[in-house]
């Protein structure tokens, strides 16, 4: 494939049936790019993609954000894009999944859903292209209050665009991948998953990555489809804080999936469940302790089968 | 006979109270006309029948005779019985309570199928009515509006037509104040507690996720059996199954057979329970007449109470004197007949209407199938007026008022002005090609009743409250789109309902003109039927699927898993299953002594069969005989049927003709230039490799027209053959030639028949010849006479005298230098497999031979049966539209909107975006530029093509700065509908490109450069109300691709977009509804 690689300010094309896309502008009958990165042609549209950004948001994309202020009917949201994101309070669920239309009331006991710097899940419903206002929602039960858990930021490009993004990996790490490169990893709410070993798996050949990448999915759907269960039955806690009990080899989990997160961003290469695998398994097999994986030569040597892999 | 003592029976002084229409009146009238019942008295009264356990017998009408009573039943889900609590909760179901504080209040007592209603949306359950038009359903839905505005919840009510939403809109903001409208043409008060939209709207508000959506507590569908519909119903499947499971859904429906089906499946799909209220109770019984054409009577055939009185009919039906030319079997009805029998038809209704009028038997509704025919009946009838001079004064005053909200020029359209003349005389049309304001004052005036006589298409029956004391079928056959049927029983009820107000008449009056005899069983099956069933038209669509990857967690095949289509499959199953089952027991059955000779025998006859048609093909390739179809050459005409559209497929009859004449070669449906470039395509194809000539040569045999001078059979010939045939038969004692033996040498005995028929010119498809002889004859330039015809159809018997009765046919290995492969073998075959026939010469005349073949036949039809069966059996079993959806996610792969790992990308988002126009051809255009290229008066026209839905047979010359854009247009179509196919999508690519008309392209460039509607009108032939529709959909598909050149960063397109928006949106078009 060829790569078209431009900077800021850069001639990408002087052909007159180009049509202008993101990230471009028109000067003296050129298409000029107006940041450093990919050229994209889809037909006749050009557009370039910065290497580096913020947050370019689309609809449908999963994100996690942090709540930075409660406002009259809504909480604004910094999703790490140019523009704060709004969570609108009739855009979230009622406990109990009650359809009713938001009162005064609701709108006085607003912190009691979400509060000033705690951290959600949710999902990009529209965008404002005019005045560039993003509003989220929380379509199901399984968006909300992230509590529990350990939070990553990495470049927003970096996630890789998936089918799911709310994931449970093979050593049972809950797995919020947010598109907008704030990453969120806990433990999933209780459920018969079967949790292996990573020590177990030999990735080898594509089929086993196959294989690896439908666990991953089925695992997901599993914990997800319970966890919608139980929150119907046991409604009222849904915006309680829970306090989960995590044991200390969960939070080993957790602090090596976070770092082989980290070791990725740091080689700048995408990250999707399998490539967060491989490098987990790399650190096993190379007896690196979670804590000792963000060194900067142990995250060389973890990320080389990923790079391999990619190429 | 008329029977006038039915019509005495009316009280006459009703008649009187018209003017007070039928709004708050019937709800006066009704509390009038019933004895106040206590409110503590309990529901379950001796009309009103409860069953809590659904019975097997899901059809309503089966199950129970119903003798004007209410019915109500429960769905629940299944998985309820195994729950811990779950038999509490289902009976806790049969706990219907009438409200203590009931949400509000009627004047009126309520009928018992509205109180058990009401009950049931007091509980939150979810329900499902289902009762006549006019019986008051409507009070259903209020009662629910009540309900969930006191809860403070927002309550959705939809409806299928955007001129019922403006009405409901008017009628709930009248009661209720917190009202909001939203339809693709207006939005009024979007954050009232209660709006009122139609389904589509409701439906992308779900595919986006608004907010709104969440505080929706319940749903009201209007004319749920809309979702029958074969273009729209999908979006009433897509947004049922999209809505929370939490919400209430309150379905109004006419009556419906399968009401406890569609109850089962809202209660599987949303785990709730869903009660069914069914009554076939008309408030106002009606009376059935008949109208014989050309007659001065009414037959009365069907009383108020349902009885068909044979002899009335019998009567009526002998009455009609038969036209020989209409019944004649000859297809070339001249254009004075019909011009005749339209004639005799206006005098009919004139006729009948004055009959009903001197009755006082108005207002009436006259229903006709086609908006010419309205137009023209009503001018004929309005020289008559029915009005008296204050009403007249009382029209004019209305009118005028209406009409002043539009400016001085717009008041000058010829539609309206020719208009006030016959409202002033009490006659008016409604039809969808009417200005929407000009409907609206028929509406308004109809409903104040001064309109007398109406006349209205099918869809004037849809919804609107407009009913009349007569109704009054101008015909019994439609044409449907393709033919002219008869009316279904399901439309005979929709729209008979209008007749028959609630509280004014005691009866309605239907009236039925007959212009042909037609069989009791016929009419019986129009009049008393039963209503159509609510079935799904479930189908996929692009924008569907992209709104659904889009969506995380939710995907294509959830939505298809709980479709009615799929539920409706499942419940197939085990009587399929049945009926397959029933089918080998039978084929088992039959007993057939050598069996296994005759099926051999069979096997060489079918396969002979294939083979001679395979021949033919490759002898009448368009490719080869393309050149030999000159003027005079004789060829041989074979038409075969087939059950099913196989290529293959069982024969079922199979038609030749004699030798004819070609007298002229053409392509069908395209113009002379293309002809020829594809002539030279050919040619130049020649060089290239012989892949592509082998796909050419398959693919053009249907396309050529060939017209052949040939002789037909005449009604005289066909019944002396007939008798020839008898005789012939006689004398061989019974030695006919069986129809399986495909001898040539049979043939040629048939053109020794010298029966004489009508020499005529026909078009046949270049694939129908089947001889093509070595033999031409000379053919005049003028062959117009008839004297001319039969010589030249006698010179080919000349030809046959010289030869000695066999004509030389082409051969194609030496005439066109075939280099076809196989036909030489396959020609061996055929000759072998005729020896091998041969042997069963002996056998095959004996009369167990022949019993034995007999049975055979149709063990071999059982056979066949079970096997589509199986097939459709294995259909049910998956997942439904799976090859379908594959075949779609493909073609979405392949034009790029999905990636590999069908993830959405940046196109299929844009994609997204659109809804009201091919969402396809619209993005692809937008990709390529075609729009940044264009001026904004190029671009409205060219997006009318997306709208433009009238097929008309021309198509008109666009000057050239609209056909460029618009051969855009149709490449990229072309283009869009080959990777469809490529993909396995089945798909008419011809079909396709022409489903794109630009037949107003044309007036909406006039328009968007800010000509009067006047001026635009002219242009075109098309009904006013055409045009404004399309152009009020223009503006709602330019505000969404405004929105998708956003989504691609295009914001010079987007702000061209938006200024073609104010160009569009101006005048009469734009003229905001009476109602609101």
């Amino acid at each position: 494939m060829n790569v078209q690689v431009v900077n800021l300010g850069e001639v990408i094309t002087n052909e007159n049936e180009s049509i202008r896309g993101h990230g471009t502008f028109q000067k003296d009958g050129n298409l000029v790019s107006s940041v450093a990165g990919i050229v994209h042609r889809v037909n006749k549209l050009v557009s370039v993609k910065p290497l580096r950004s913020r947050y370019h948001p689309e609809v449908g994309d999963v994100v996690v954000g942090r709540i930075t202020e409660v406002l009259r009917n809504n909480w604004k949201v910094d999703i790490g894009a140019r523009h704060d994101a709004f969570l609108g309070l009739s855009a979230i669920i009622l406990p109990g999944g009650v359809q009713r239309r938001r009162t005064s009331t609701d709108e006085m006991n607003m912190r009691n859903f979400y509060k000033e710097d705690e951290l959600i899940s949710a999902e990009i419903q529209k965008i404002n292209y005019e005045t560039f206002k993003i509003s989220l929602h929380t379509r199901s039960f399984k968006y909300g209050k992230l509590s529990d858990g350990q939070f990553v930021t990495v470049p927003p490009m970096l996630i890789k665009r998936s089918k799911s993004h709310y994931l449970v990996l093979p050593n049972g790490v809950l797995l919020i991948l947010g598109c907008n490169g704030f990453i969120w990893l806990s433990i999933p709410e209780e459920s018969e998953l079967k949790i292996k070993k990573i020590s177990n798996w030999f990735i080898s050949t594509t089929t086993e990555l196959q294989e690896l990448e439908d666990e991953i999915n089925e695992n997901s759907n599993k914990s997800i489809k319970d966890k919608n269960m139980d929150l119907e039955t046991n409604n009222f806690d849904f915006y309680k804080k829970k306090e989960k009990m995590i044991t200390k080899e969960q939070r080993l989990e957790i602090c090596r999936v976070r770092n082989a997160v980290l070791a990725l961003s740091n080689s700048f290469l995408p990250i999707y469940p399998t490539s967060i695998m491989l490098v987990c398994k790399k650190s096993i097999e190379e007896n690196i302790n979670p804590k000792e994986m963000i060194k900067q030569k142990n995250m060389i040597i973890l990320t080389s089968e990923v790079k391999e892999l990619i190429k | 006979m008329f029977e006038s003592n039915v019509f005495d029976v009316f009280d006459f002084s009703e008649s009187n109270k018209n003017e007070k229409g039928n709004g708050n009146g019937n709800e006066n009238e009704k509390q009038k006309e019933k004895k106040p019942i206590n409110p503590n008295e309990p529901l379950l009264s001796e009309e009103l029948e409860s069953k809590v356990k659904p019975t097997l017998e899901e059809d309503i009408f089966l199950s129970k005779s119903l003798t004007g009573g209410c019915r109500h039943e429960i769905a629940y889900p299944e998985e309820w019985e195994n729950k811990e609590n779950g038999q509490e909760m289902i009976d806790d179901l049969k706990n219907l309570e009438y409200p203590k504080e009931p949400a509000t209040t009627f004047k009126f007592t309520l009928d018992p199928f509205q109180r058990t209603s009401v009950c049931c949306i007091e509980r939150g359950d979810s329900l499902l009515v289902s009762a006549h038009t006019s019986s008051g359903k409507t009070v259903v839905g209020e009662y629910a509006i009540a309900k969930a505005l006191k809860n403070n919840a927002r309550v959705i009510y939809t409806s299928p037509i955007k001129a019922l939403s403006n009405q409901k809109y008017r009628d709930l903001k009248a009661v209720y104040g917190d009202v909001g409208l939203m339809t693709g043409d207006i939005t009024i008060d979007p954050e009232s507690t209660c709006l009122v939209m139609t389904t589509e709207i409701l439906r992308n508000m779900l595919y986006k996720g608004s907010e709104i959506i969440r505080e929706v507590q319940c749903v009201i569908f209007d004319e749920i059996h809309y979702m029958k519909n074969k273009s729209r119903g999908v979006v009433w499947e897509e947004t049922i199954i999209l809505l929370p499971d939490k919400v209430q859904f309150v379905f109004l429906s006419a009556t419906i057979p399968n009401c406890l089906e569609f109850a089962k499946w809202i209660s599987k799909i949303h785990k709730q329970a869903c009660h069914v209220v069914f009554t076939d109770k008309r408030p106002v019984p009606l009376q059935y007449y008949l109208f014989p054409k050309g007659s001065n009577e009414l037959y009365l055939i069907v009383d108020e109470d349902g009885n068909f009185k044979d002899r009335n009919f019998q009567k009526a039906v002998t009455s009609i004197n038969i036209n020989p030319i209409t019944n004649s079997l000859i297809n070339n009805n001249n254009q004075s007949s019909s011009k005749n029998r339209r004639l005799q038809q206006s005098q009919d209704i004139y006729r009948v209407v004055k009959l009903i009028v001197e009755k006082n038997y108005d207002p009436i509704i006259v229903f006709a199938f086609s908006k010419k025919q309205c137009e023209v009946k009503a001018m004929e009838l309005s020289q008559m007026s029915f009005t008296t001079s204050e009403e007249q004064e009382m029209i004019q005053f209305i009118y005028k008022q209406a009409i002043g909200t539009l400016s001085e020029d717009d008041q000058k359209l010829p539609q309206i002005k020719k208009m006030l003349p016959m409202l002033k005389s009490g006659v008016a049309v409604h039809h969808a090609g009417l200005l929407p304001i000009m409907k609206e004052i028929v509406e308004i005036l109809f409903g104040e009743g001064f309109i007398k006589v109406l006349f209205a298409t099918e869809t004037f029956s849809m919804g609107l409250n407009m009913p009349a004391k007569t109704v009054i079928f101008s015909s019994t056959k439609k044409f449907d789109g393709t033919v002219f049927r008869n009316i279904t029983s399901g439309e005979f009820i929709q729209m008979s309902g209008r007749a028959g107000r609630r509280g004014l008449d005691k009866k309605g009056i239907v009236i039925l003109m007959l212009d042909e005899r037609i069989e009791p069983s016929v009419a019986k099956d129009i009049l008393l039927g039963k209503p159509d069933s609510l079935n799904s038209a479930f189908h996929l669509s692009y924008n569907m699927l992209l709104n659904l990857i889009r969506i995380e967690g939710i995907n294509p095949e959830y939505l298809m898993s709980r479709s009615f289509f799929q539920f409706q499959c499942e419940r197939q199953l085990p009587r399929k299953k049945q009926q397959i089952e029933e089918l080998k027991i039978e084929s088992n059955d039959i007993k057939i002594i050598n069996e296994s000779k005759i099926k051999k025998f069979y096997e060489l006859s079918e396969k002979i069969q294939e083979l001679s048609v395979e021949i033919q093909q490759i002898r009448t390739k368009p490719f080869y005989s393309f050149g030999y179809m000159k003027p005079g050459r004789l060829v041989r005409i074979r038409k075969i049927y087939r059950y099913g559209k196989m290529k293959f497929g069982k024969v079922k009859k199979v038609i030749k003709w004699n030798w004819g004449v070609v007298i002229n070669i053409k392509k069908r449906h395209i113009r002379r230039k293309r002809d020829e470039m594809l002539l030279e395509d050919e040619k130049e194809n020649e060089e290239q490799d012989n892949n592509v000539l082998e796909q050419l040569k398959n693919n053009l045999s249907s396309e050529y027209i060939v017209d052949v001078l040939i002789e037909c059979e005449d009604l005289e010939s066909i019944q002396k053959k007939a008798k020839n045939k008898i005789r012939k038969n006689l004398n061989k004692n019974g030695g006919n030639k069986d129809s399986n033996d495909n001898d040539d040498e049979d043939e040629e005995d048939d053109d020794n028949d010298n029966h004489r028929g009508i020499v005529k010119i026909v078009k046949f498809p270049l694939s129908d010849i089947y001889k093509i002889s070595k033999m031409r004859v000379r053919v005049p330039e003028n062959i117009r006479s008839v004297k001319t015809k039969n010589r030249i159809i006698r010179s080919i018997s000349e030809v046959k005298k010289r030869l000695e009765g066999t004509i030389p046919q082409l051969d194609p290995v030496e005439n066109y230098k075939s280099t076809e492969r196989g036909y030489e073998q396959t020609l061996e075959k055929l000759n072998e497999l005729k020896k091998e026939i041969k042997q069963f010469h002996l056998i095959k005349n004996t009369t167990q031979w022949k019993e034995g073949y007999k049975k055979f036949l149709s063990k071999i039809e059982i056979l066949t049966q079970i096997e589509i069966a199986e097939k459709q059996l294995s259909e049910y079993e998956s997942v439904i539209l799976n090859d379908k959806l594959g075949s779609m996610k493909k073609s979405l792969e392949s034009l790029k909107y999905v990636n590999t790992e069908g993830i959405i990308s940046e196109k299929g988002r844009t994609a997204c975006e659109i809804s009201s126009g091919n969402e396809l051809i619209i993005t692809e255009l937008l990709y390529q530029g075609v729009f940044n290229d264009i001026n904004i008066y190029q671009l409205t026209s060219l997006l009318s093509c997306f709208l433009h839905k009238e097929r008309s047979k021309t198509t008109p010359k666009l000057p050239e700065n609209l056909n460029n854009p618009f051969r855009k247009l149709t490449e990229t179509a072309k283009k869009v509908g080959k990777i469809e196919q490529k993909s396995g999508y089945e798909i008419n690519i011809e079909d396709f490109v022409k489903s794109f008309h630009p037949g107003l392209m044309k007036v909406v460039e006039r328009w968007t450069f800010g000509d009067s509607f006047l001026e635009i009108t002219k242009l075109t032939k098309n009904f006013e109300g055409t045009i404004i529709r399309t152009l009020r959909g223009l503006e709602e598909l330019m505000r969404q691709m405004s929105n998708a050149a956003l989504s691609m960063g295009n914001r010079d397109l987007s702000s061209k977009i938006n200024d073609g928006i104010v160009k569009v949106k101006r005048d009469i078009v734009f003229a905001a509804s009476l109602y609101l």
